[in-house]
């Protein structure tokens, strides 16, 4: 019996460990946009990463049967289209000369840490809010609420990637000129 | 500046006053001598596709429904209860056999008319329901590609007419025979006079500089304009040009090898030509097929130097759920606020607007004046909107 508890202690310690380091690293990955490191944020992703912005008027289009995928999103991004994108937000757009900043407050973070795809990977889903504040010389700030939908792998070794990322703005609009990562 | 300053020399053929993007007195004159006269682009059909759909926007900063009864007649209505003002419907969209105001629950159906009010006989024999409808927008109209017109003028002219010959490059934009549905909206502001987002439509001397970054992925995949221009013969109109029609509509068409994807390099297609069409229908409604993505932009005036734009994605019935999903993609790679082209257009005019507080009266929009005009490049097809601005405004 005490052996039986043991284990059990141990498995939700573990659990609870993983939701930590989760949580974690949706942060870090939060300080490396809000530091335009978009390079190095680019390297915490699959490279099957599937990157979808949607706003919830948008959303609440959707028919019986579609699926995200059949509704008109405002970013949908593949590794090739964001690798393209993090090299406009390093180089060339006007719209990042003076560059914005960004805070992304990320927080009421979930996880559910029970799944596992296969026994070298696994793919946890988590949810999480964050509220992008945006600001820039001469503008106004521009403050969007998001809901992450998120499913990170985790590797045999404990390192960790941004699988996909659903960012859902609870919004009806996107106003401006969205040159940055949500 | 007072209005009793105001100068009917707003416009010349080489220059337009700044006073035109910054003067809050101008821009009240526009809601009532062109947004209260002319027809203005509120909707499309693809919104509407079952009776009882109805849908609601602004037209002339009115809020307005339009609603598709049971007979598909479709109707422009004020979103106002007869009774107290409330908006009757505060959802963007829906599908009703009648509306009940919050307020007092007037109950109105498709037609408008009032169907039934709480506790009348509070009211005397001179309350009479019939009167007291919604109000109707005094007329509504289509095109063929399911573009949805109203005006605030009963006397306007046949929509046909007022479209003139851009109905032709309409025509040729929206040419999928089994029509279109509406998948979804780019709905966002942008910090600019309106008239810079009419005016953007044909200016193609921007693209190499604003849009150099995604000008350069584009040729890089090896897309881009099929020909060299060369100046476009007057009064022909083939090959690449842009061009200012009577009623103040602006359009530039040109052929191009396409690009499957503004953000993959991987999914050109080469060889594959098609002709685009890009520009602006006095006074609200931009068409734009680029990107092999045929949209419409619903301009909305919310003050001299705020704007919204609300941008449709028109998929053809006649594509598969795949080419469906792949049109949206593109949609959102290319246009809208987080668009390659979209975003340096949306960072820009406000860019502008603020530029026009400076004490300087005229911008120059002379390129190609004096040199025939008409090559995507030149600023003369803009003229057109400029020269109908000025006539509605002062004669």
């Amino acid at each position: 019996m005490a052996a039986v508890q043991s284990a059990l202690q141990s498995e939700a310690n573990a659990r609870s460990e993983m939701a930590r380091r989760l949580t974690d690293f949706l942060f870090d990955g939060a300080r490396l946009l809000d530091d335009r490191r978009w390079a190095e944020w680019l390297s915490t992703c699959t490279h099957d990463i599937d990157y979808t912005v949607h706003t919830r008027a948008n959303l609440n289009l959707m028919r019986e049967g579609d699926t995200f995928d059949d509704v008109l999103p405002y970013v949908k991004c593949d590794y090739r289209a964001l690798e393209l994108r993090v090299q406009m937000l390093t180089r060339e757009w006007h719209a990042v000369d003076p560059a914005p900043w960004t805070l992304h407050v990320v927080s009421n973070v979930r996880c559910w840490v029970d799944g596992k795809a296969s026994a070298e990977k696994e793919r946890y889903r988590v949810e999480a809010l964050c509220i992008v504040h945006r600001n820039r010389i001469g503008e106004d700030l521009v403050i969007f609420p998001c809901r992450y939908e998120d499913e990170i792998e985790v590797a045999a070794d404990g390192s960790m990637k941004l699988a996909s990322r659903l960012v859902i703005v609870e919004a009806e609009r996107i106003d401006g000129a969205l040159a940055y990562l949500l | 500046m007072g209005s009793s300053e105001l100068s009917p020399k707003f416009f010349t053929n080489r220059a337009v006053r700044r006073d035109a993007y910054r003067d809050p007195e101008l821009f009240e004159l526009e809601r009532d001598r062109i947004f209260s006269k002319v027809w203005v682009f509120v909707g499309h059909m693809g919104e509407l596709t079952q009776p009882g759909d109805y849908k609601t926007t602004v037209l002339n900063g009115a809020p307005i429904i339009i609603w598709r009864d049971a007979g598909d007649e479709v109707r422009a209505l004020y979103n106002s209860c007869t009774h107290r003002g409330t908006k009757v419907t505060r959802r963007p969209r829906g599908n009703e056999k009648y509306l009940r105001c919050s307020y007092h629950a007037w109950t109105f159906g498709r037609d408008g008319s009032l169907l039934g009010v709480p506790d009348a006989e509070a009211y005397d024999e001179t309350f009479d329901k019939e009167k007291l409808g919604l109000v109707a927008v005094p007329r509504i109209a289509t095109t063929k590609h399911g573009l949805i017109f109203a005006s605030q003028n009963a006397n306007v002219e046949p929509l046909e007419q007022h479209l003139g010959e851009a109905l032709a490059y309409m025509d040729a934009a929206f040419n999928d025979p089994t029509g279109y549905t509406v998948a979804g909206y780019h709905d966002y502001r942008v910090y600019g006079n309106w008239k810079l987002v009419t005016e953007n439509s044909t200016d193609g001397y921007h693209v190499q500089s604003l849009h150099r970054m995604n000008a350069k992925a584009v040729q890089a995949q090896g897309g881009g304009l099929t020909e060299q221009q060369a100046r476009p013969v007057a009064g022909e109109r083939t090959g690449n040009y842009q061009v200012g029609l009577a009623g103040g509509h602006n359009l530039m068409t040109w052929e191009s090898v396409v690009t499957e994807r503004m953000m993959d390099p991987a999914a050109q297609t080469h060889g594959k030509r098609r002709r685009d069409y890009l520009g602006s229908i006095f006074p609200n409604l931009a068409i734009n097929t680029n990107g092999n993505c045929p949209k419409v932009r619903q301009i909305i005036p919310i003050d001299v130097a705020c704007t919204e734009i609300i941008q449709y994605a028109l998929i053809p019935n006649s594509y598969t759920r795949e080419e469906r999903r792949a049109y949206l993609i593109r949609l959102a790679e290319y246009s809208g606020p987080a668009g390659a082209n979209g975003v340096d257009d949306n960072d820009n005019f406000p860019q502008v607007q603020k530029g026009l507080r400076a004490p300087i009266d005229w911008s120059d929009v002379s390129r190609g004046v004096g040199k025939g005009g008409g090559l995507l490049n030149d600023e003369t097809a803009m003229h057109a909107l400029f020269e109908e601005w000025q006539r509605r405004l002062f004669g």
